[in-house]
């Protein structure tokens, strides 16, 4: 191979030498995931919702992390580059980005930050460093080193509970067993490169930890020093740390997710936690936070002996001696017993009401607040409530507080007696000095009144992609409608929601309402049952009177009418034009919706809003087609709902005469082909062309606003489609599928399978997507490996 | 070197949208020849097509005359960022690792003589190569290097600058705010606009004066197709894997876009000739596509 080296360059000799110094070092760090949507990790922890920004998201302590570790680097001179400072969904780069930018970065390694969560029902918290390439044969060999490194340095940590402590470093090839996709973040690396799942956020208490930037510093930290240890880079720090936790020696955590080890103790917020001298002399202190993790941090510690005093005023203070050494963080994790040397009473009680408001609801729940915790035995015996009601008592709060929940609604307009008794004790074994006894009035709501709910009695569901629907006159309490109505075929078997796709009302709305996807579709022909239980509510608890059970019928709309022919296909949205007729409509867009659509190309969806409650109307003009309709046709239009209960009808023109059709309310939610017969409303010697579409509000809660969509209008053609595949795990698209079938999920998805119906295997492909564009049309089924398990589903791919 | 049978002129399925593009069925290059096959780039006359392996290992050359194959280079990642230049040869980077301390150089590679040379060696960090009319040019981190002494126009992104240069003269713009950084430069045929990718922004179409003339979407590897047209590719992903890629056809002046291929086509790493009319691209598993396509002003 010839060299040149042309004159006009500067010269450039090759460098061999190892680099060994800060500033001879480019370290890429990509925080992983990012702007709280769709491809972040959510773990709903108390006192966050579901969704809620402020708790618990993979994007948000993986970016504290990141940013932790790029001053941490900056300080020491390295040279870094980070791919994210926000958390938008906009700088949530693309894979193909984040290793440009890498490489671009002339990075010597990348960090992609995370952590992990198994799942599955399982729990567990120890780090997972993965790399490109086999277990036994990285694509960049020194990958396997450092994070091995990592992993070492990481399991350092006291601070946290590990369920376990090996090494697991893994190449993502191997760990995913499937062959060469792996990981898109590592794929288009130059560099040495690791993913690191620092820890398990799917483990509640780990989660907590998370939520404390502190916390994060620390694996940070841990980060630093591996890039120290694997290059070489002597530690110029002189000062060290220490770490740990402040959690009650007694009192266990009242939740229901799984703890291990002293994650089981309650931690305690706002503890002090100060740093000593021997001889008593305070350094410095730290205060934990009120997110239930206990966790202290105290930085820049001079190497010695120190005394730890732990305080807080609900406990007895606590002290123990702490050794700190330079570049080191020390850790001690402590334990504080609770006060109990008063008698018990109750501090609060609810509900609190004066004779002469108005009454409560009728399931208002009985709580007592203690100033200790209780002995539940002795307590739950001095409870007693008149006249008598039915309901169950239940301790939470570390048995701080005592709830009494009725099984059945209070009478309405019906004055109530409570009383506990002083026989009631503590933890300590001391009794209240006196009863307690307070009343409270109940009102005239002991029901849930039901707007609507879809299907109903009668009705006819097509078969592909079911929604369950639930109106009530109150926000709901969502799981109590998604967890409670339930679907069955003719043999009782329960049909499964795709939890993934379930949505519902928010509190501002002025009603409520749950939409419950069923995760397979129906089978065309088969009766199936509707039962809502009486447990379904609303926020308040006021719950559905009676139970309702009712059948329904599957259909397959998608079926073609062999002598049917097209009049509009609506798949051109730009025929569709709302007019300026439109009155008490404050927003009307139109647009082409090829993912919902019943047949052809795409449907047309029509999202608007009414300004007001009532009295509103939408009118689009259609752009006239070549097919006419008569007073002897009869129509079918595919007609998507909203469950709005507003009303759809079609202006057929003829020369001058303008008439309309009514199709009806649209009261139920999803497909329904609509048939009308013309002759009700056009002459039988005259041609007709659709001039519009007009949709007239109806005055129930949920006729504001909404989206309805329209598919084929014929005298008689249509064709099929089969719609997407969605379990509670995975979305498996499109289907049918011509070139690739594609499988994503909250877990990585480590291979595709796919057989014939006779079982044997036609394709198999590692990652989530596979290649169908030369496997003959047909159906198919496909098996999907995520996280340890598998998924069976039938697809089918077809070609033009 | 092998011979591939192209189907290229078997174009049975065309169709016209109302753009007045028409577009004919892709046509899988290469197969029953590569395994798998990445990132492809087309000459300018598109008439031949260099592609790598997995992991940007090796790089070939594709004739499409007569469908035979070339190996340039079984390196790793010589198939990263390769091109094709003005004088004729292609020109790629290499990456090899010392211990722990990687170091890229620059090769070039004749064509018609076959004949390799090292242009750049051992640097820390090396830009993608930008053809210029005679030769080459890299920045590397000891600056700008060239092999000739034209002082054409050339451009590169160095964090969140577009640096142009022309005449000898280097002028650096940041026309939208990006915090991690721009990427994948690239000039028009006729060296009047420059499109770049924005992290968190997007394609941007800019003047060489570096003054925006469109914002086309939050979309990645921009390409030219003559001077008019942009083809990119759409991505998106759970944070892990690839949930749907495809190839997009933009009108540089933003009032345009056209689907070339489907979401879940799964297609990517675009590359055009509006000279021949050609856009290939590959797919996440490593197959390459061809297309032809005509518009219509």
């Amino acid at each position: 191979m010839k060299k040149i080296f042309m004159t006009i360059m500067a010269s450039c000799s090759i460098l061999s030498a190892v680099a060994t110094t800060p500033q001879e070092l480019v370290i890429y760090i990509n925080p992983g995931h990012g702007g709280y949507d769709s491809d972040d990790r959510n773990v709903v922890i108390d006192p966050y919702k579901q969704g809620d920004p402020e708790g618990y998201w993979e994007s948000k302590s993986n970016l504290v992390k990141g940013m932790h570790l790029r001053d941490l680097l900056n300080e020491r001179g390295y040279t870094t580059g980070i791919s994210r400072v926000t958390n938008t969904t906009a700088d949530d780069l693309g894979l193909e980005t984040i290793g440009g930018l890498a490489n671009a970065a002339g990075a010597d390694i990348f960090l992609s930050i995370h952590s992990n969560a198994t799942g599955t029902a399982n729990r567990r918290n120890a780090p997972l460093m993965l790399f490109r390439g086999y277990d036994t044969e990285a694509v960049y060999p020194e990958s396997p080193k450092v994070a091995t490194i990592m992993n070492e340095q990481l399991l350092k940590n006291e601070a946290t509970v590990w369920t376990s402590t090996s090494i697991n470093i893994r190449g993502d090839w191997s760990f995913y067993s499937w062959g060469t996709q792996g990981l898109g973040v590592l794929r288009k690396l130059q560099m040495t490169g690791v993913l690191s799942e620092g820890s398990f956020h799917d483990y509640v208490p780990e989660a907590y930890r998370l939520m404390n930037s502190d916390f994060c510093w620390m694996e940070a930290w841990h980060f630093l020093k591996s890039y120290e240890q694997y290059y070489g880079i002597e530690s110029k720090e002189t000062k060290g740390y220490v770490a740990g936790v402040v959690y009650d020696s007694r009192l266990k955590r009242d939740v229901d997710y799984k703890m291990y080890d002293r994650d089981e103790y309650i931690p305690i917020n706002g503890a002090k936690v100060e740093l000593c001298k021997e001889d008593g002399t305070k350094l410095q202190e730290y205060v934990t936070d009120n997110i239930n993790n206990g966790f202290y941090l105290l930085k820049d510690v001079e190497p010695g002996t120190y005394k730890l005093k732990i305080t807080k005023d609900t406990h007895i203070s606590a002290e123990t001696s702490v050794v700190v050494t330079a570049n080191n963080i020390s850790y001690s994790n402590i334990a504080l017993q609770k006060i109990r040397d008063t008698a018990p009473e109750v501090v609060s009680y609810t509900p609190m009401w004066t004779a002469g408001e108005e009454g409560l609801l009728c399931n208002t729940p009985i709580v007592f607040n203690f100033n200790w915790d209780m002995d539940a035995t002795s307590t739950e015996a001095a409870f007693k409530i008149t006249p008598a009601v039915e309901g169950t008592l239940t301790w939470s709060d570390a048995n701080y507080k005592m709830t009494f929940t009725p099984t059945t609604p209070y009478l309405p307009n019906t004055e109530y007696t409570v009383t506990l008794g002083k026989s009631a004790q503590h933890a300590g074994g001391m009794s209240m000095v006196a009863d307690k006894t307070f009343t409270f009035k109940s009102d005239n709501r002991d029901y849930l009144t039901i707007l609507n709910y879809f299907p109903r009695a009668g009705a006819e569901v097509n078969v592909k992609s079911p929604v369950v629907a639930f109106l009530a006159d109150q926000y709901l309490d969502a799981p109590t409608a998604y967890n409670n109505i339930k679907i069955k075929d003719a043999s009782g078997n329960e049909l499964a929601y795709s939890s993934r796709s379930i949505t519902y009302g928010k509190y501002t709305e002025p009603y409520g309402w749950a939409k419950m996807p069923l995760s397979k579709a129906l089978v065309a022909g088969e009766d199936y049952t509707i039962t809502i239980p009486v447990t379904v509510a609303d926020k308040t608890g006021i719950h559905v009177k009676d139970e309702i059970v009712e059948h329904f019928k599957a259909v397959d709309m998608s079926v073609a009418k062999t002598d049917a022919v097209n009049v509009n296909e609506f798949d051109d949205v730009t025929t569709l034009v709302g007019n300026s007729d439109q009155s008490k409509a404050s927003t009307l867009t139109i647009t082409k919706d090829s993912s919902s659509k019943l047949f052809g190309t795409a449907c047309a969806s029509m999202k608007y809003t009414f300004t007001e409650q009532e009295g509103g109307k939408i009118v689009i003009d259609v752009a006239p087609t070549t097919e006419t309709v008569s007073g002897i046709d009869a129509i079918e239009m595919s007609i998507f709902g909203d469950i709005s209960s507003n009303t759809m009808n079609l202006i057929f023109v003829s020369d001058a005469e303008e008439v309309i059709v009514p199709m009806g309310a649209i009261d139920y939610l999803g497909w329904q082909t609509k048939r009308v017969n013309l002759g009700l409303y056009l002459k039988a010697d005259k041609n007709y062309t659709l001039k519009g579409i007009e949709v007239n509000q109806d005055n129930a809660k949920q006729g504001a606003a909404g989206i309805i969509k329209i598919d084929n209008l014929v005298k008689f053609v249509s064709q099929g489609s089969v719609e997407n595949i969605e379990t509670s795990t995975i979305r498996i698209y499109p289907n049918p599928a011509s070139e690739y079938i594609i499988v994503n999920g909250e877990s990585y998805i480590e291979g595709l399978q796919l057989f014939d119906l006779n079982g044997k295997l036609i394709a198999k492909q590692s990652g989530n997507v596979i290649n169908v564009s030369e496997i003959v049309s047909g159906t198919y089924i496909i098996k999907v490996y995520v996280s340890g398990s598998e998924i069976t589903q039938k697809v089918v791919v077809k070609h033009d | 070197m092998k011979n591939v049978i192209l189907s290229l002129f078997a174009l049975s399925a065309m169709y016209v949208n109302a753009q007045e593009v028409t577009v004919s069925k892709p046509v899988r290059l290469l197969a029953g020849v590569e395994t798998e096959a990445y990132n492809p780039v087309l000459s300018a006359d598109g008439s031949q097509m260099l592609f790598t392996g997995q992991r940007c290992k090796g790089l070939k050359v594709l004739t499409f005359a007569d469908g035979a194959t070339e190996t340039i280079s079984t390196a790793e990642n010589a198939g990263y960022q390769a091109i094709f230049s003005n004088d004729g040869k292609v020109y790629f980077s290499i990456k090899e690792y010392e211990g722990a301390v990687g170091r890229s150089s620059l090769l070039s590679y004749d064509v018609n003589t076959k004949e390799s040379s090292t242009i750049v060696e051992g640097q820390k960090k090396l830009s993608a190569p930008m053809a210029l009319r005679n030769g080459v040019a890299v920045k590397t981190s000891k600056g700008l290097q060239k092999t000739t002494k034209d002082k054409g126009i050339y451009v590169y992104t160095e964090g969140s600058k577009v640096v142009v240069g022309n005449n000898g003269k280097e002028n650096e713009y940041s026309p939208v705010e990006s915090f991690a950084g721009y990427l994948w430069a690239t000039l028009s045929p006729d060296n009047s606009k420059i499109a770049f990718f924005a992290a968190g922004k997007g394609i941007v179409v800019m003047s060489l004066d570096g003054k925006v003339i469109s914002l086309l979407g939050n979309y990645e590897k921009p390409v030219w197709y003559g001077n008019n047209y942009i083809v990119a590719q759409n991505a998106t992903d759970d944070g892990h894997q690839y949930s749907s890629s495809q190839i997009l056809l933009l009108k540089a002046d933003g009032s345009f876009k056209k689907e070339l291929t489907t979401p879940t086509s799964m297609t990517m790493h675009p590359s055009a000739s509006a000279q021949s009319g050609k856009i290939v691209y590959d797919t996440v598993d490593g197959r390459i596509y061809m297309m032809e396509i005509t518009i219509k002003e």
